[in-house]
């Protein structure tokens, strides 16, 4: 299917790459289906585009990126809503907020993005853990991996 | 809305499986204890609501400055 972006204008999309969203996303309840787009120009933000709404484009940041010591501990209820099974088939990512003034750009630590990339089922979760705040400071991060040595995910 | 009130140590049983304690109280804040299976998530409120407007601050953002 064709699909309307933000971020790279009109692109063919083939279904294998929907994600279903049962429950939609917080704020975004009655949008389910989105595709994962990595622009490369756009390192190390990608994004969650929304395919019922084309003005719809949540920017997000691998987690691990972020922090390498991340380590969110998921609700079973969650993993199991996502049918996850293998580790190795889920991805997690975050939501990022960049204001006006980009300096005071934020990432949502406590609510990652989980995808079930083999079934191509995500959700985001509130993790159990409460040493993470909804609005983590990340400019300087940022601009630490845009600059620095890892690799586009 | 049901509304009960509890006095300090004094419980409340939602279903079968899960026990909510009053533990401590004062004239702005309670603590609760929780007992439930690890099936049932317990979350603060208000990650949820700053989540919903995380999300939607996102959503607003100009990507241009990004490049």
């Amino acid at each position: 299917m064709i699909l309307d972006t933000i971020i790279l204008g009109e692109i063919e999309v083939s279904d294998e790459k929907i994600i279903h969203f049962g429950k939609g996303l917080p704020g975004f309840e009655e949008l389910h289906n989105f595709v994962l787009l990595n622009p490369e120009k756009m390192y190390p933000i990608l994004f969650l585009q929304s395919v019922e709404n084309s003005k719809i484009a949540l920017p997000v940041i691998n987690p691990f990126n972020v922090n390498k010591d991340y380590s969110p501990s998921v609700y079973d209820a969650d993993l199991e809503e996502l049918k996850i099974t293998d580790a190795e088939d889920v991805i997690l990512l975050n939501v990022m907020v960049v204001p006006a003034d980009k300096k005071k750009m934020t990432v949502n630590m406590v609510a990652p993005i989980i995808i079930n990339i083999k079934k191509l089922l995500g959700k985001q979760v509130i993790l159990q853990n409460n040493q993470y705040s909804v609005r983590e400071p990340l400019y300087d991060i940022f601009i630490g991996i845009k600059n620095g040595g890892a690799k586009p995910c | 809305m049901l509304v009960l009130s509890r006095k300090v140590n004094e419980t409340i049983i939602i279903g079968d499986d899960i026990k909510i304690t009053l533990l401590d109280c004062n004239s702005d804040k309670a603590s609760l204890g929780f007992e439930a299976p690890k099936s049932v998530k317990i979350i603060r409120g208000e990650l949820l609501v700053d989540t919903i407007k995380a999300n939607i601050d996102a959503v607003a953002c100009n990507f241009d400055d990004l490049k």
